[in-house]
């Protein structure tokens, strides 16, 4: 890289701004962990009370032991994680299929996978808790695996299938000539070179399915089966809003989150290129 | 490419799952889009077109219209410019990157409602709202700005909330395809004399092209898609400055319980969704399903 | 190796689905002697899980019953925005709890889907008379009973005697022209005159209160819009403009549009941003929770001042009890629990520790708590004067719609004649 006056000013004033903008972003999520560990009669004082005189740390305890708050957490935890296992075990298949096959309805079915995207989530909401309703799966973890497969597989099979289609054909090839069959090469062989996609797709994957709010106050009602987003509205109720609690259950609910992104981090991002973009 | 049979096992329990149960529900919607049918009342009937024309002849359905253009095409503008701007600095430099991508994966994480509500605290609209309070304190204005009862600031702010949440998506895609660029062609350009606007316009920009047409797309009905982050922030208002396509729908289903009305809107709103998909290929001409 | 740790995560994951992914129970019928099991929804400000006072009482209160009547109740939290909602499809679906704790005014639509019990028969007249009027006929709908009112509110003028006292006034406004001369010499710099809320369903609540006041009324007999004609239109006509009048010089924060409920002044409130504003009976306890106690005492109610030629008006909201179950045996424990929750001991004790109202009017004479609190006397007071939102299945639709009217009102979009012949157009095109 060239190295010259003009160049330095315009890096350290990119870094700067960059800086500039991170923290900016950081403020929010700042003033809610903040909030977390403020008393109830702390939270809309003014002049605004930046660093709390006596940290509440006792809200997150309240959480956990009062408000229901560890259910919540392993029902999410559970749904997130088996519905990623089966999105990516169906997803890769398929993208198997699309990338090593070449089929004249290929075109379409792709185009239908993705058309599904755009159908806006909140209209198959009557719909579909009749069909739970009959299949006697209401109120159950079970039913937001389903619906949450269904959503998530069209953009999984996609970001595989990119992914795939840069693993050259031949490493196949080289082992049905040894004789292995189909299955095998899958997850024997091409299935650990795909651990980048297969990161990046199960992160978006889990994220999906941790955030989601909708499906789940519909087709759940009780404890056993309310993921996190419904747990907070424990403390949003008619007269009051708790915001304190709320902070802090937020915070812990992002924890796993950014537990899972620190490790997949590397191979996450790498995952989304090979060659995948070129154009 | 190999043989043509066989490729439908592969494909199968994929399709099944998806057009299950997402293809059948929306079909049903398309049906109730045809009816009366309300949540209140048991008996319904088919009504043919009646929702569509009471949709079309109603000043609400357009000027929710324009405020979701308004709101989509400016949130992906910046999340987009955005991204490529973090992705492109933490790709140069290990300094921060870890860091960076946290905060943003944060922002991405957090569940909606809460960020709805902090942010709809912090721009309240005199010294008591959080941004107020700053820009008070350090002299920037003299005169508490009010964010949340002008229609077009309280749209800004919405933007801003959207692209604050968005970006990491972006980000993320674009530093993928930004490591795919091959660095001997910056190199070759580097030698050419091509300053870093130009590298940036003439090389990184065309051979990312594809992720940033996905990128778009994607975000783009995302977007589109939005409705509790908006709702918990203003209720569509002030005087539904705010009220996006997705809101009016939200509350012709949920507060008044019209749920054939409703399905039309939702129909409408999916094939907006195919427009603005179609646009965005038919303008860069780009085949993105090989 | 990768796929066997794959394999591996897939099976606990089946397994721990088989484990806590259980669907609904089949609806069983209950046999003499064994233990009933009573569904029950609500918004967790209602519940034993509240993590405030009232949550340790109802947990007394709960287990109480459960103990007497050998009856075990599942509770549901149900988070409220969606309340109406998810209640609306359960009952539609045929698929409703046994027991939920409702705000009132979602009690037409309920009946209008069916599935409503009406438990009429089980509830002693004797009993009713111990409660307002408005509260029986707040939980009937077309002469059958539906529910118990459970805790009410009251909105009514909260204000500063402090800050009044500092300006010379002794006494809180009690009619329009005292309001308006109040709220301007009261505003100041850092603190507005007067707060309000001016659209959703918290500003109805609001514009209904003098909409009373003149004897206004939203639906006619046949049930029909009767807001655009005569008197009501006047009345009507009276209140946006004198609401646009505090809007445009600035004695209510213009925030006051996007306000939707009353506790979305609290921020504001907390901060002492207001001297007066129109709120509900819960707010005294959200003020004496979130201020320091010298200022929390400062605060004092007082019924709405009234337009020329009104007359003492407020409006009652609350939550009333409803029970959905069918099954005899089920449905007689059912109706148990919830005149267990709203006798006068139960109920009052609820009462005082949210902060909410009784509804029984012994309640004011007799509690210790309710007859020498000062701000619970004065709700005591002024409750008689109270009316309810009409249980009519068309009333959502006219709240929406004159909200909107007043809306376009006050930004200048319309004039008033025709915002509200818009707004009755669009009630009678959605009935």
């Amino acid at each position: 890289m060239a190295v010259n006056k003009e160049n330095v000013l315009r890096n350290i004033f990119t870094y700067f701004l960059f800086i500039a903008v991170v923290l900016a972003a950081f403020i929010p999520i700042l003033w809610i962990i903040i909030t977390s560990l403020k008393r109830t009669i702390d939270i809309f004082s003014y002049p605004p009370v930046i660093i709390p005189v006596r940290p509440a740390f006792e809200n997150y305890l309240k959480i956990f032991k009062l408000a229901e708050m560890s259910r919540t957490f392993l029902n999410s935890i559970i749904v997130a994680t088996s519905t990623t296992v089966s999105v990516i075990l169906l997803s890769s298949l398929a993208a198997y299929g699309f990338s090593r096959f070449r089929f004249k309805e290929k075109g379409v079915l792709m185009l239908i996978l993705l058309g599904t995207q755009m159908i806006p989530a909140v209209t198959n909401i009557i719909p579909l808790y009749i069909t739970m309703l009959r299949l006697h799966l209401l109120d159950s973890l079970t039913a937001l695996l389903l619906i949450y497969a269904a959503l998530n597989i069209p953009f999984s099979v996609w970001i595989l299938k990119s992914y795939l289609d840069s693993i050259p054909i031949s490493i196949d090839e080289a082992a049905m000539i040894d004789g292995a069959n189909r299955l095998y090469i899958i997850f024997r062989i091409i299935f650990p070179l795909c651990l980048p996609g297969i990161a990046a797709a199960s992160l978006f994957v889990f994220i999906q399915c941790w955030n989601e709010f909708y499906l789940a106050l519909v087709l759940t009602s009780t404890l056993k089966s309310r993921t996190i987003p419904l747990g907070l509205f424990t403390f949003q109720a008619s007269y009051d809003i708790q915001w304190n609690l709320l902070s802090a259950a937020s915070v812990v609910a992002m924890l796993p989150i950014i537990l899972l992104f620190i490790i997949l981090q590397e191979s996450f991002v790498s995952g989304l290129t090979k060659g995948a973009f070129k154009g | 490419m190999i043989k043509r049979k066989g490729h439908l096992l592969f494909l199968l329990p994929a399709l099944m799952a998806v057009l299950l149960l997402t293809l059948y529900p929306s079909l049903y919607a398309v049906f109730l889009s045809f009816t009366n049918k309300s949540l209140i009342n048991p008996d319904y009937s088919l009504v043919g077109l009646k929702n569509y024309l009471e949709l079309f002849s109603s000043g609400e359905f357009w000027s929710s219209l324009k405020v979701t253009i308004i709101y989509v095409v400016i949130t992906i503008f910046f999340q987009l410019t955005a991204g490529f701007l973090l992705a492109s600095v933490t790709e140069k430099s290990r300094f921060g990157r870890k860091l960076v991508r946290t905060v943003v994966l944060i922002s991405w994480v957090i569940p909606e409602v809460i960020v709805a509500l902090t942010f709809k605290w912090m721009f309240i609209g005199d010294k008591y709202g959080l941004v107020n309070a700053f820009l008070l304190q350090t002299g920037l204005v003299r005169e508490s700005i009010k964010w949340l009862s002008r229609g077009n600031l309280t749209l800004l702010v919405a933007i801003g909330m959207t692209v604050w949440r968005g970006t990491a998506f972006s980000m993320i895609m674009q530093a993928a395809g930004l490591q795919s660029v091959p660095k001997e062609l910056y190199e070759a350009v580097e030698i050419d004399g091509a300053n870093n606007l130009q590298r940036t316009l003439f090389v990184t920009l065309p051979l990312i092209s594809s992720t940033l047409l996905i990128n778009l797309i994607i975000i783009s009905i995302a977007t589109f898609n939005v409705m509790s982050l908006v709702y918990a922030f203003s209720g569509g208002g002030p005087f539904r400055a705010t009220e996006i396509i997705s809101i009016y729908m939200y509350k012709s289903a949920f507060k008044f319980f019209r749920f054939g009305f409703a399905s039309s809107i939702s129909i409408v709103m999916f094939l907006l969704n195919i427009l603005f998909t179609l646009t965005y290929i038919k303008i860069t001409k780009r085949e993105f399903i090989t | 190796m990768v796929s066997r740790m794959f394999v591996g995560i897939f099976l606990i994951c089946l397994s721990a689905l088989l484990a806590f992914g259980g669907g609904q129970q089949e609806k069983q019928q209950t046999e003499t002697g064994e233990k009933v099991v009573l569904t029950v929804w609500a918004d967790s400000f209602f519940t034993p899980k509240w993590q405030g006072r009232q949550g340790p009482v109802l947990d007394a209160v709960w287990r109480d019953f459960e103990a007497k009547e050998n009856v075990k109740l599942e509770l549901q939290l149900v988070p409220y925005p969606d309340f109406q909602a998810k209640l609306l499809t359960a009952l539609s679906a045929g698929n409703p709890p046994d027991v939920a704790i409702a705000d009132q005014y979602w009690l037409a639509s309920m009946v209008n889907t069916g599935g409503v019990e009406d438990i009429g028969a089980a509830w002693p007249q004797r009993d009713r008379e111990d409660f307002f009027n408005w509260s029986v006929e707040g939980v009937m709908v077309e002469g059958k009973v539906y529910g118990i009112w459970y805790s009410t509110d009251a909105r009514v003028l909260y204000f500063r005697k402090d800050i009044l006292a500092e300006k010379g006034f002794m006494e809180p406004p009690k009619t329009w022209q005292e309001l308006y001369g109040a709220a301007q010499k009261l505003n100041s710099t850092d603190q507005y005159g007067l707060g309000m809320v001016l659209s959703g369903e918290g500003g109805m609540c609001t514009l209904l209160i003098d909409y009373w006041s003149l004897d206004g009324g939203l639906v006619d007999s046949k049930g029909k819009p009767a807001f655009n004609s005569g008197a009501n239109k006047e009345a009507l006509t009276k209140i946006f403009e004198f609401d646009k009048m505090l809007y445009d010089e600035k004695l209510i924060p213009s925030d006051s549009v996007t306000y939707m409920s009353e506790n979305d002044m609290n921020p504001r409130i907390f901060a002492g941003g207001y001297a007066m504003f129109f709120g509900g009976g819960w707010q005294i306890g959200n003020i004496q929770d979130n201020m320091n106690p010298q200022a929390a005492a400062q605060w004092d109610i007082h019924l709405r001042p009234q337009p020329a030629g009104g007359k003492p008006s407020s409006l009652a909201g609350g939550f009333d009890l409803n029970v959905f179950v069918s099954d005899p045996v089920k449905k007689d424990k059912a109706v148990k629990f919830i005149r267990h929750l709203s006798d006068p001991v139960n109920g009052a004790k609820f009462a005082a520790a949210s902060r909410g109202l009784p509804v029984r009017k012994s309640v004011y004479q007799t509690d210790s708590f309710f007859s020498t609190d000062p701000y619970m006397i004065k709700y005591g007071q002024i409750l008689p004067y109270a009316k309810t939102r009409p249980n009519s299945v068309i009333y959502p639709i006219i709240s929406d719609s004159v909200m909107k009217a007043m809306g376009e009102y006050i930004s200048g979009e319309k004039s008033i004649e025709q915002a509200l012949s818009d707004a009755e157009k669009r009630v009678l095109t959605q009935q």
